[in-house]
């Protein structure tokens, strides 16, 4: 028997339906999970707002540089959790993207492009 | 020997060395705390500036230093955000981290450098004592004893399947050796499931997928369940870093055992830190009493010393088929024997004839650098977990941008990014409905080098005959099985009794 690209692929989609089937015939023996108490409690829209920071941040990274897209995020998103001192919410973004972007890039020599003249993007 | 002894002591403990191992251990743990750096990654970083110095033994033990430093600082963010950054410290985040949200954050760190520091030192006792006869043993293992021997790594889910998890914990396990699956494998230079995507041919860089499991679902549940983050605000005291006398007691024994699975382990190379921990993780489930079974992955002091103590005797065990057969036991020692050759030392059988001052000086330097660092940890320990007490509106989006920044560092392009958000939507969802993560992450990192061995010992035996004409390899595998199966029985009679 030849062992090809798709040998363990085959071999895992075989387990993985032969276990899902399980799943689905064995009695449900799980106690609820402790953070499961209704989903009208949790803070939904919260959540959905600090995920779609999260990937503004992804896409703004590169073209928008470390510096302003890190601190923008922080600003942000410490708001959405209930910041409510703009100074100090964008005194931290900066001075935590300042640091991290030093440490990172001019004390381990990772190349991360700080602001967005240096990166090609904004004029 | 006692003549190699006293060489090598003589030059680890001359001042500049000592400087060496102070420093290396300190980069190292500061580093090393930053999810996505991972020893790797820092040893790398070091190596020009090694190379720089020019005695090779004052440039191996700051390397050495920086790769204890390095694994553990990644136990600290394991336990205190849940951000292990390598995979050798994924295991101390199953019960380092309830013990921090359970407001032990302080003891838990305690526990943490003290286990380290026990195997850690056992380790390099047993390396001096039993590298000349490990090495031969390690020559035996074929590609079909590491199958077996990833196998039984995978095992360790059986932590997890209490309670008629064990179905979902093995689904997991699937979908973590699917998922490694993706991109190019290395024994067929053929792309799969990249879905066109370029990034994707590489596989999924394990930094992302470790965030998007643990970091970033748990700051997402701690802004969804409020009533969650008001008690970790409650629970972030941490006067209590003592340990007392009869956890002590609990954990000596645990330490003992998992120095020497976790050297025996480290030496097999492929092996490693991250097999060892998973590894200890197990055997401590299945030999602690039923009470303090159930306690495994809420916050055991046992779950915890078990995987910390068994790493750092791994790290220890992996330079033994490095220094003398030349062989990497880890991908940090692969990046360690790179900067042997570059420092023009040739790591083989001849190294402890050639340059006994070389050999020595670093496992002398291990001693050193296990008490520098137990030096230099505990009492900063107190100031480390003040971590825990940054306002909830600045830790949770720090701990989101921790988890970003730490995989875009690794692979520096932005879909790694998106993938991650995607991967810790995911893993939310997965956890409301009951699903165990921590078996998908074993499955992941064990899946790549499952594949490559299992591929090897097929070709080489020319199909699956290798299981039952290799003794050891079926030896092997009937332990694997029956440490999967032993567990399940045990709890299902133990809850058929209640």
């Amino acid at each position: 028997m030849p062992f090809k690209p798709n040998t363990m692929p085959l071999g895992l989609a075989a387990l993985g339906i032969l276990f899902s089937t399980l799943l689905l015939l064995l009695p449900y023996s799980d106690l609820p999970e402790k953070d499961a108490h209704g989903w009208r409690d949790f803070a939904w829209k919260d959540t959905a707002r600090l995920i779609g920071l999260a990937v503004c941040y992804a896409l703004l990274l590169r073209p928008l540089g470390f510096i302003p897209s890190t601190t923008l995020f922080i600003v942000l998103s410490s708001r959405v959790l209930g910041e409510i001192n703009w100074f100090r919410s964008l005194s931290t973004g900066l001075i935590a993207s300042g640091l991290i972007w030093y440490l990172v890039d001019v004390v381990l020599g990772i190349y991360l492009v700080p602001l967005p003249m240096l990166a090609g993007g904004l004029p | 020997m006692i003549e190699g002894l006293l060489t090598g002591l003589s030059a680890a403990i001359s001042p500049f060395n000592l400087i060496m191992v102070f420093i290396g251990c300190f980069l190292g743990t500061f580093i090393g705390m930053l999810p996505g750096l991972g020893p790797m990654s820092i040893i790398a970083i070091m190596i020009p500036i090694a190379i720089q110095i020019g005695d090779p033994a004052s440039a191996l033990i700051l390397l050495s230093g920086v790769y204890y430093g390095a694994i553990f600082g990644g136990s600290t963010s394991s336990i205190l955000i849940n951000a292990p950054g390598v995979a050798g410290t994924v295991a101390s985040s199953f019960d380092g981290y309830p013990m921090a949200r359970a407001g032990q954050a302080g003891k838990a760190l305690t526990i943490a450098a003290i286990c380290s520091f026990a195997g850690g030192t056992i380790g390099a006792i047993l390396l001096m004592i039993f590298a000349p006869v490990l090495s031969a043993v390690a020559k035996l293992f074929w590609s079909a004893e590491y199958f077996a021997l990833m196998v039984l790594g995978l095992t360790a889910i059986a932590a997890f399947a209490g309670k008629g998890k064990i179905v979902k914990a093995l689904c997991m396990t699937i979908f973590g050796i699917m998922l490694a699956t993706v991109g190019e494998s290395a024994l067929h230079n053929a792309a799969r499931f990249t879905m066109g995507i370029m990034d994707l041919q590489s596989g999924i860089y394990f930094v992302t997928l470790v965030m998007g499991l643990f970091a970033l679902p748990e700051a997402l549940f701690l802004v969804l369940d409020k009533r969650r983050s008001k008690a970790m605000a409650n629970n972030n005291k941490i006067e209590n870093l003592r340990i007392t006398k009869g956890e002590a007691k609990e954990i000596a024994p645990v330490v003992g055992r998992q120095s020497l699975v976790g050297f025996f382990v480290g030496v097999l190379p492929g092996a490693g830190a991250t097999m060892a921990s998973f590894l200890g993780y197990g055997i401590e489930r299945n030999l602690a009493p039923a009470n303090e079974r159930e306690m495994f992955g809420k916050g055991s002091i046992r779950g915890l010393a078990a995987p910390e103590t068994a790493n750092n005797a791994a790290c220890t065990g992996s330079f033994v088929p490095m220094l003398t057969l030349g062989i990497p036991g880890s991908g940090t020692t692969a990046i360690l024997l790179g900067a042997l050759v570059a420092l023009s030392i040739t790591p083989g059988p001849r190294l402890m004839e050639n340059q006994p001052e070389v050999f020595w000086a670093v496992i002398i330097s291990m001693y050193v650098g296990n008490m520098v660092l137990l030096i230099l940890n505990l009492p900063l320990i107190p100031y480390i977990a003040k971590l825990l007490t940054v306002p909830r509106h600045y830790l949770i989006p720090f701990v989101i941008f921790f988890s970003l920044i730490g995989a875009y560092i690794g692979q520096n392009n932005a879909t790694e990014l998106l993938i991650m958000i995607g991967l810790g939507c995911l893993a939310t969802l997965l956890r409301f409905g009951g699903f165990p993560l921590p078996p998908l992450i074993i499955g992941f990192i064990l899946g790549g080098m499952l594949e490559d061995n299992l591929g090897r010992a097929m070709r080489k035996a020319g199909g699956m005959e290798f299981i039952w004409e290799r003794p050891m390899t079926l030896g092997i595998l009937a332990l694997a099985l029956a440490l999967l199966i032993y567990p399940v029985l045990r709890d299902r009679k133990n809850s058929r009794e209640r």
